[in-house]
């Protein structure tokens, strides 16, 4: 398990925070891929070879990779795959299985157990016989590629579905099509779990951890709020802390990702004259230890507005959000605005 | 149709019930060996093939103890080039049968075991064997790709499905008539079906009483079942996208698990006469069904709660 569990994972308290929420608008595309049943509260699922059907060595260095694939391309607090002589889960290379149309086969037993059965090289169906493209030195076209099939059935083992295909725009957003391409087509050798398929597994796992990127197959809202410390009348010249919350929209239909923080992004703080209408980006604010928090201290002499605006990458599923405004007055003993509260006076 | 007189004769039904192993090999018919390391080779068998079929289900009744097994071959670089019927006697010696990878074993029927063998570019060939005295039988001769076949309770005939030699699409469901030789199309090819794609394999399989054949076509992901009346002739088709691996056919239902990758999968049951289906049970890890409950079938569901009995 990569990162601290996202469910235990809590934000300090600021007085004064001020939240703005952007609140969730439905994915165009591709929908998160589906899934069902519990999901493992585990580290890590450790496989072994089912004994009386080992695989061959071509085959156990393609599902080690799948392993390996699966560890790396979640994007989500899944449980990491690996190899273990003792391991609960099992992998076996075999025609025995279930159904007599499968080339691989997933049985999920949460939270005991797994295995994944795989059809052996040559193996006759009724269009014609399976090849795996990594049997051969130079794989013909029309192979299935055994990695990618491993890593396929692995997303059911971490609890996906297929895809309904009527519903995809682009194939690449997952691999958890119920016929996956041979050799040569369109992601017939797709090596890690497309965006949706990952979408999916944060939304029931959570992110890896807070600065994992939130997969673009989704659309989430976010809250940024902003606090100032030691408070909203500063004196003059004296330094002024701006802190950043930011976290995905608690009320977001964003399952167990809801109200998570979110480190590691391009927050900016920004700021006008008082009364003013123009924001202009100050400085990025600087990531603090604490998962979502950032934070900016300024040496301040004139009032202003500030606000914190965090701007998504493109690369991620999360909207832009804006925080609230405060307004920073400057508390000078010699001069005093006629509201009572004190003004910059360079001159005092 | 089949009595139970004839089910006490060849144990119970539900051996039938299982799915059918597909073989493979890869050495061609023409070397295919049929041997009793001793103390010979297999016995001649006497009369016709459907005299040595009735034979073979009489023996039955004697229920000896004689394991049927299908091992199959597989280089030390994992392919699969063949697949071994073995027969072991209690006895006396095994009998082993190499197959290719085109073939296929039946369960065992009484004392009856179904196999076919198909070779690059030659005929295919249909067999039964006695497996207590080893009689062989080559009982048909298609020219297309067989990939399996099944016995009919009365041991009069055996049905056949293959593949089209060019192209390997579905070329139909054949009743092959063990006395006398005639050849008849029992279910028609299937034709490209938006429901299956591409077909992965067919099953053949009896119903709970015996009345009817159930030909189950599965693609990537979902199925389609075609079900036999064997008095009638009447082909019912269940077609709907919500069909996935074939538990069992009843005399009014056929119950399959949901088209899901693997397992936990729900299990519907689908009315034959109308095709719709009704939810069963959810997150099945197994469903088998018993035919031999004094009040019918039962189907035995389990799930990570618990077990499941449900009346068909």
């Amino acid at each position: 398990m990569s990162g601290a569990n996202p469910t235990r994972w809590t934000a300090a308290a600021i007085a004064g925070v001020l939240l703005s929420i952007t609140l969730v608008a439905p994915a165009a595309g591709t929908p998160p891929t589906p899934a069902s049943g519990p999901v493992w509260d585990t580290g890590q699922l450790r496989y072994r070879w089912l004994s009386g059907s080992e695989p061959p060595t071509w085959m156990r260095s393609a599902i080690h990779a799948a392993a390996q694939d699966a560890t790396v391309s979640t994007l989500a607090d899944t449980p990491s795959f690996s190899y273990d002589g003792g391991g609960a889960g099992w992998i076996a290379y075999t025609g025995d299985i279930p159904t007599d149309y499968a080339v691989g086969y997933a049985v999920r037993n949460v939270p005991s157990s797994f295995g994944i059965r795989l059809r052996p090289q040559g193996y006759p169906l009724d269009w014609g016989t399976l090849r795996w493209c990594q049997f051969y030195d130079s794989p013909p076209s029309g192979c299935f590629d055994a990695e990618l099939i491993t890593l396929h059935e692995i997303g059911h083992v971490l609890t996906l579905g297929h895809i309904d295909e009527s519903t995809v725009t682009d194939w690449n957003d997952t691999i958890m099509h119920a016929a996956p391409k041979t050799k040569a087509k369109t992601g017939w050798n797709a090596h890690e779990f497309g965006r949706c398929d990952a979408a999916r597994l944060q939304l029931r796992y959570g992110a890896a951890s807070p600065s994992e990127r939130i997969s673009s197959c989704l659309d989430l809202g976010t809250d940024l709020g902003l606090s100032a410390s030691p408070g909203t009348f500063i004196d003059y010249g004296s330094n002024l802390t701006l802190s950043a919350s930011l976290r995905i929209d608690a009320d977001s239909p964003a399952d167990i990702l809801a109200g998570d923080p979110l480190s590691g992004r391009s927050v900016w703080l920004q700021r006008r004259p008082v009364g003013g209408s123009a924001w202009t980006d100050l400085v990025q604010m600087s990531s603090s230890a604490e998962a979502g928090r950032y934070f900016r201290t300024l040496n301040v002499t004139s009032p202003f507005e500030y606000r914190a605006r965090f701007s998504a990458s493109s690369s991620e599923g999360l909207d832009d959000a804006t925080s609230s405004v405060i307004r920073i007055s400057i508390d000078d003993p010699c001069v005093s605005s006629s509201d009572g509260h004190s003004i910059n006076s360079p001159i005092c | 149709m089949i009595g139970a007189g004839w089910r006490d004769r060849i144990g119970p039904p539900s051996i039938l019930l299982g799915s059918a192993l597909i073989l493979t090999a890869a050495i061609p018919a023409a070397t295919a060996v049929v041997s009793r390391p001793s103390p010979g080779p297999v016995a001649a068998c006497p009369g016709s093939p459907a005299k040595a079929a009735r034979a073979a289900q009489r023996d039955g009744v004697q229920a000896k103890d004689v394991g049927v097994r299908a091992e199959a071959r597989i280089t030390s670089r994992g392919e699969l080039t063949g697949r071994i019927l073995r027969l072991d006697q209690s006895d006396e010696p095994a009998i082993s049968i190499s197959l290719p990878a085109e073939s296929f074993v039946s369960e065992r029927t009484g004392d009856a075991v179904v196999y076919t063998r198909s070779g690059d570019g030659s005929g295919s060939e249909v067999h039964i064997v006695n497996v207590e005295t080893g009689c062989d039988t080559i009982v048909a001769s298609p020219a297309q790709i067989v990939r399996s076949a099944i016995l009919d309770r009365s041991g009069s005939a055996v049905y056949v499905h293959s593949v089209t030699r060019a192209g390997r699409g579905d070329a139909g469901v054949e009743r092959h008539d063990l006395s006398s030789g005639a050849v008849t199309t029992a279910v028609p090819p299937l034709a490209p079906s938006a429901v299956t794609g591409r077909i992965f394999a067919t099953e053949l399989r009896w119903s709970t009483d015996g009345r009817a054949l159930t030909v189950q076509s599965c693609g990537f992901a979902s199925c389609l079942s075609r079900v036999l009346d064997v008095a009638s002739g009447v082909v019912a088709t269940i077609d709907g996208r919500g069909q996935g691996a074939l538990i069992a056919t009843t005399s009014h239902h056929l119950v399959a698990f949901a088209p899901c990758p693997g397992l936990p999968c729900s299990v519907i049951a689908f009315d034959i006469e109308s095709g719709a289906g009704e939810l069963i049970a959810e997150d099945a890890l197994d469903a088998r069904i018993d035919t031999r409950s004094a009040g019918g079938n039962v189907l035995y569901i389990t799930t990570a709660d618990g077990k499941l009995e449900v009346g068909l």
